[in-house]
């Protein structure tokens, strides 16, 4: 009797220590959500937020009959605060899975210690070459896009345009170098340069300055969030708005940052894989109570955000609950068997998305709001390009 | 790219534009440590509460002008009850403690406007009077609003040397800030002098933070990087030297601006971008290396 007790005993703590009785005893997944929501990306982190908290509402804070469990972690837009907060969420939370991340730098730190930890993590915004190619790991799913990918099909549209010399500038770390470098792909005229200014800076009076002068006829600006917001008004207060097309992807204006832009963003031409106009039933549904909750069209970083709630959702479900089986969880994932904001959805073997890109301008509602229009469709179903690179099969 | 004589000008304009901000946040750093011998950490904070309250102002009143006048009172009273019931009590003791106190004070305050306003970054909208470039000469266009900023930093400037070297008050600062026990010992009234200057220092930075509210974003933190930025303005130009501060302001506002033209085309955009982002700092090495007090500093 007393060495069945004593058996018992041991097999108990074994099953506590592997973790194991914990998601099945009480059906609970304990997600954590990290994103910058403090720092100079904050509008990113901040949009982030309420995209997850739509999904939260739509999923009545259930995964199927697992019951969510949110640990929130703010990344503040750096690298050390993401690693950090990231250990915590990991060594003290003992999260089961992990989604957010807003900026390119954070993911350049955070996605390794993950892995490492053996934990999943799903992307919420735009993935690093590297981490898509000969980095990629098998517990990092980008449910957003690549960088490039995004941004890639602007650099043949500016020509079109008839832009001759074309100034790139934009913010100083890797989404800065990764969209300025994939605007140039298709560009035919001249790149009279190549600029990069530190994420904390607002002022950009030097830089305006050197656009005015450099005699380019065409800018790709890659600012994100503030920045995107501080380098249109100041644009505009330089007179150069119809003077010298801006050019970007959906960074540097959408709708978190139409009324501060105002008309300096007005029949500027963006790429994006996600705006609130995309026409599906899922999306006017996830559109409609976004608005009702929030007062304004939704912007990429929510839409983005929402899709990955919805693919943990779909493989939470399929593998009842048990993550801790990860070889089911990651196949489940895999399959992304939901029903995307965007229409299809796909990952390739990279665990990045296989997705629709478009072309958008800024136009204006009858009262005068503003809002993205579909221009054209850049590319369909196409994957990002550093899948090869990547030894994942 | 060519370095013409226009993209030159305006340059130059864009750095005495930065330079009168700094001197604005300068100014009330070495008057505290001059004439207090306080080392004030909050002083960027003061400027972020400076971009805040016209952001809050200016969307309760239609007027512009108005709008700061408003946030100037705002400002004062603020800044007079911190003196009275914080700064007060950090006179007497040590840096290490002044550090420390308004270190807190500016994460108390990062904090308080995030309780108040949110995490939102806020915008101030121009009014159209100020808004877009104005023609200097026919090939040379300048945003209006900079002008209007360079403007009102040298009338406060001017204003801050009216009071320091043709008022009573001004006289006792001055003396506070070159023998504060001597001033004492005359039987001027310390407290009131020490309250009125550090309510004229939180004034001047926040008057930055009005004038930067509507070009960039106004969130919490915004003004540490200026402060940062101030404080090697302090260092070169001499702490508690108030000429230096304006030497030093108009110094690190050309070089940063000028050098991020100038170097990207001498040694290319890799390397150029490296030094003109680091160039202040090189600047502060070089002065500290040749006069240790900065340059018109005296001996601490």
């Amino acid at each position: 009797m007393k060495k069945l007790f004593k058996t018992g005993v041991i097999a108990a703590s074994l099953m506590a220590l592997l973790g194991v009785s914990q998601v099945w005893a009480d059906g609970k997944l304990k997600v954590g959500f990290i994103s910058a929501q403090s720092g100079p990306l904050n509008v990113l982190g901040l949009e982030q937020k309420r995209g997850f908290e739509v999904a939260m509402d739509h999923l009545g804070g259930k995964f199927g009959q697992t019951a969510i469990e949110v640990v929130m972690a703010d990344s503040k837009g750096n690298p050390s605060a993401t690693v950090q907060e990231i250990s915590r969420l990991i060594d003290k939370e003992k999260v089961d899975v992990i989604v957010g991340l807003s900026a390119s730098n954070e993911l350049v730190a955070g996605v390794k210690p993950i892995s490492d930890a053996k934990v999943f993590f799903i992307g919420m915004n735009g993935g690093v070459a590297v981490n898509a190619g000969e980095q990629c790991s098998p517990y990092y799913f980008n449910a957003a896009f690549q960088n490039a990918q995004l941004t890639t099909g602007m650099g043949a549209f500016m020509s079109k345009q008839g832009v001759k010399k074309l100034y790139l500038i934009g913010a100083d770390f890797e989404a800065g170098y990764e969209h300025t470098d994939a605007a140039k792909t298709g560009f035919k005229g001249e790149i009279v340069a190549q600029q990069f200014t530190p994420l904390t800076q607002l002022d950009f009076a030097a830089d305006i300055a050197k656009i005015r002068a450099s005699g380019a006829d065409g800018v790709f600006a890659f600012y994100p969030g503030g920045l995107g917001i501080a380098f249109m008004r100041q644009w505009a207060q330089a007179g150069l708005v119809g003077k010298i097309p801006v050019f970007s992807n959906i960074a540097l204006t959408e709708p978190t940052a139409f009324q501060a832009q105002g008309k300096s963003v007005l029949g500027t031409y963006v790429s994006t894989t996600y705006f609130a106009g995309i026409d599906n039933p899922v999306n006017k549904r996830f559109v409609q109570d976004f608005k009702t909750k929030f007062g304004r069209d939704p912007a990429s970083y929510a839409g983005l955000a929402y899709d990955a709630m919805m693919l943990l959702d779909s493989a939470v479900k399929e593998v009842k609950g048990n993550v801790k089986d990860q070889n089911a969880f990651r196949a489940a994932l895999k399959k992304a068997n939901f029903q995307s904001v965007r229409g299809s959805f796909a990952f390739s073997t990279n665990n990045h998305p296989i997705i629709n890109t478009y072309l958008t301008v800024v136009d204006e509602r009858a009262d005068s709001s503003l809002y993205l229009k579909q221009v054209a469709i850049i590319s369909e179903k196409a994957p990002d390009d550093f899948v090869k690179k990547c030894s994942l099969k | 790219m060519d370095l013409s004589l226009g993209l030159l000008v305006e340059q130059v304009f864009n750095g005495l534009q930065l330079g009168m901000i700094l001197f604005l946040m300068a100014v009330g750093v070495t008057l505290t440590f001059g004439v207090m011998n306080l080392i004030n950490l909050a002083h960027g904070s003061i400027l972020m509460v400076g971009a805040f309250l016209i952001a809050f102002a200016a969307s309760k009143v239609q007027s512009f002008v108005l709008a700061i006048l408003l946030a100037m009172v705002m400002v004062f009273v603020l800044s007079w009850i911190v003196e009275k019931l914080l700064v007060h009590h950090l006179y007497a003791k040590t840096h290490l403690d002044q550090v420390l106190a308004t270190f807190g004070l500016s994460i108390v305050l990062n904090d308080g406007v995030i309780m108040i306003w949110g995490r939102e970054p806020l915008y101030v909208n121009l009014p159209s009077w100020l808004e877009g470039p104005v023609q200097l000469t026919p090939d040379f266009n300048y945003p209006l609003y900079r002008l209007a900023i360079t403007g009102v930093a040298v009338v406060a400037g001017l204003m801050l040397w009216f009071l320091l070297t043709q008022t009573r008050l001004g006289m006792q600062i001055r003396a506070g800030a070159e023998k504060r026990e001597m001033i004492g010992a005359l039987g001027v009234n310390i407290n009131f002098l020490f309250t009125a200057v550090f309510a004229m220092s939180a004034i001047l930075a926040a008057l930055g933070g009005m004038m930067l509210g509507p070009m960039l974003s106004v969130q919490s933190g915004m003004g540490d990087p200026l402060l940062i930025l101030s404080l090697a303005v302090v260092v070169i130009g001499g702490i508690g030297s108030l000429k230096g501060a304006l030497y030093a302001a108009l110094m690190v506002g050309l070089v940063d601006t000028l050098g991020r033209m100038l170097w990207p085309h001498v040694f290319g955009a890799l390397v150029g971008n490296i030094i003109s982002n680091a160039s202040i700092y090189i600047l502060m090495a070089i002065v500290i290396a040749i006069k240790p007090n900065g340059l018109l500093g005296r001996r601490i």
